[in-house]
């Protein structure tokens, strides 16, 4: 079979690959470069897992990425953190010295067809394009203030996705006969978890991002 | 060396990550004189069919009439295996019918192989790993409001 | 198909080698950008392996780390700046 040839050059290619990157995150200290080299490694083991090539490897890799995400986040708040707390002051000020021109002049459409055909595809993979698209319209277009109920507000709709996750599972396992129900169920609220969590990276992104200005 | 400073050494926040990658440098370092060779007869395994309209993904089977064909690996604790495989909704059942060119699409609405082994024959699994989501962003939220 | 794979394994040893070893190691940003070298590597792999809905994913995902980390980075320069002063 050709994937077994395959394989066997694959393997070689990720195991060496990560090696040096494993060996990279050794000798490294500081914890930016450390988290880029975790980035690096998180592509490589996704490299490994993939030249398997079988259905169940593929469903490995997709969950890995959306978490990957969120890990990608959390950890960048941590280092950003504790960098604040070693030098003992907060940030000044939260406006981007940055002035990108195409974040003002992009057209909406990009994100409605985002969104759309991430509706369309549920799951991970839905969630994922969808939370892009959603990203992109708060980075770019969104003129609303962060407060502390939106930013809730949005927390709980991800938490009733959540809820409505887990019934969907429990369904397959207490009612397998109910399995069309358990599917949508499943599959629709991954979608709104993902895609509302990767709308707070956007909210958090439009801070940083955006000129004082504004849209104009 | 006492072993008691050995321990104070690895309670060390800063050094467990960096031990940890050391000790995934052994393993690829043993994994790389061992020679690894592919083994044919695996769970799930992909069939391609160019042919179909659901190319890289068709598993065979109708929708709601007759299930897929899926390796898992316990059959047993599966009463309705291969249906979600099979499944197709009236949207993606159209677009099948219209193009060729939308499989992958089609199959990731709800329905196909991969759902069926995300939520249902591996469904602990996926609910294992998105736990970590939850907690990195409970941990990144609770960050960036505390700014506030 | 072979092909294809031999280039996609390349592009990822470059990436791992830039990102490591290679020039312009002390700034994160050209760090990451290698990064980016060995993803479009993974990419090619997927497309190999007929992995198409990861290939997808991916391809998303990768559009919001990059986002990630560009913010990370820009705020640890603009707290070094505020430290200098």
């Amino acid at each position: 079979m050709e994937i077994g040839a395959l394989f066997q050059t694959a393997i070689v290619i990720g195991f060496a690959s990560a090696f040096i990157a494993f060996l990279g995150f050794v000798l490294e200290r500081d914890d930016v470069h450390k988290l880029v080299l975790t980035d690096l490694i998180e592509v490589l083991t996704l490299m490994i897992v993939a030249c398997v090539g079988t259905d169940l490897a593929e469903c490995l890799i997709l969950p890995a990425l959306v978490v990957g995400v969120a890990e990608v986040l959390a950890f960048s708040e941590l280092a950003v953190a504790k960098e604040k707390t070693r030098l003992g002051f907060e940030e000044k000020t939260q406006q981007s010295p940055l002035n990108i021109e195409v974040l003002r002049t992009s057209p909406n459409l990009i994100a409605i067809i985002l969104i759309l055909y991430g509706a369309v595809l549920t799951g991970f993979t839905g969630g994922a394009v969808a939370g892009l698209g959603m990203l992109y319209y708060l980075v770019c277009r969104w003129e609303g203030d962060i407060t502390k109920s939106f930013w809730e507000g949005v927390g709980a709709v991800s938490g009733v996705a959540w809820c409505l996750w887990i019934l969907g599972f429990l369904l397959f396992f207490i009612v397998p006969d109910l399995w069309l129900l358990a599917l949508f169920l499943a599959g629709g609220g991954i979608l709104v978890k993902v895609t509302s969590k990767m709308g707070l990276i956007g909210i958090e992104g439009k801070r940083s991002f955006r000129s004082p200005g504004g849209k104009t | 060396m006492r072993i008691g400073d050995a321990w104070n050494a690895l309670s060390d926040p800063r050094m467990v990550p960096r031990l940890f990658a050391a000790m995934v440098v052994l393993v690829l370092l043993m994994g790389m004189v061992t020679t690894y060779t592919y083994q044919g007869d695996k769970l799930y395994p992909k069939v391609l069919n160019p042919e179909s309209p659901l190319d890289p993904y068709d598993r065979g089977g109708a929708p709601l009439r007759e299930p897929g064909d899926v390796k898992a690996q316990y059959p047993e604790n599966a009463p309705k295996l291969g249906w979600i495989t099979s499944y197709l909704t009236p949207l993606t059942t159209w677009l099948a019918e219209k193009t060729r060119h939308l499989g992958t699409t089609i199959v990731s609405h709800p329905g196909g192989v991969i759902d069926e082994i995300l939520y249902y024959t591996r469904g602990l699994d996926t609910v294992l790993e998105t736990s970590i989501l939850m907690m990195a962003f409970v941990v990144a939220s609770w960050l960036i409001t505390k700014e506030d | 198909m072979t092909m294809t794979l031999y280039v996609g394994g390349i592009l990822i040893l470059i990436g791992t080698l830039g990102t490591v070893f290679g020039p312009g190691t002390r700034d994160p940003i050209v760090r990451f950008i290698n990064v980016e070298v060995s993803s479009f590597g993974l990419l090619l792999i997927f497309l190999v392996y007929h992995t198409t809905l990861a290939l997808i994913t991916y391809i998303a995902a990768a559009g919001i780390i990059a986002l990630v980390f560009m913010r990370m980075f820009l705020r640890m320069e603009r707290l070094r700046i505020m430290e200098g002063d």
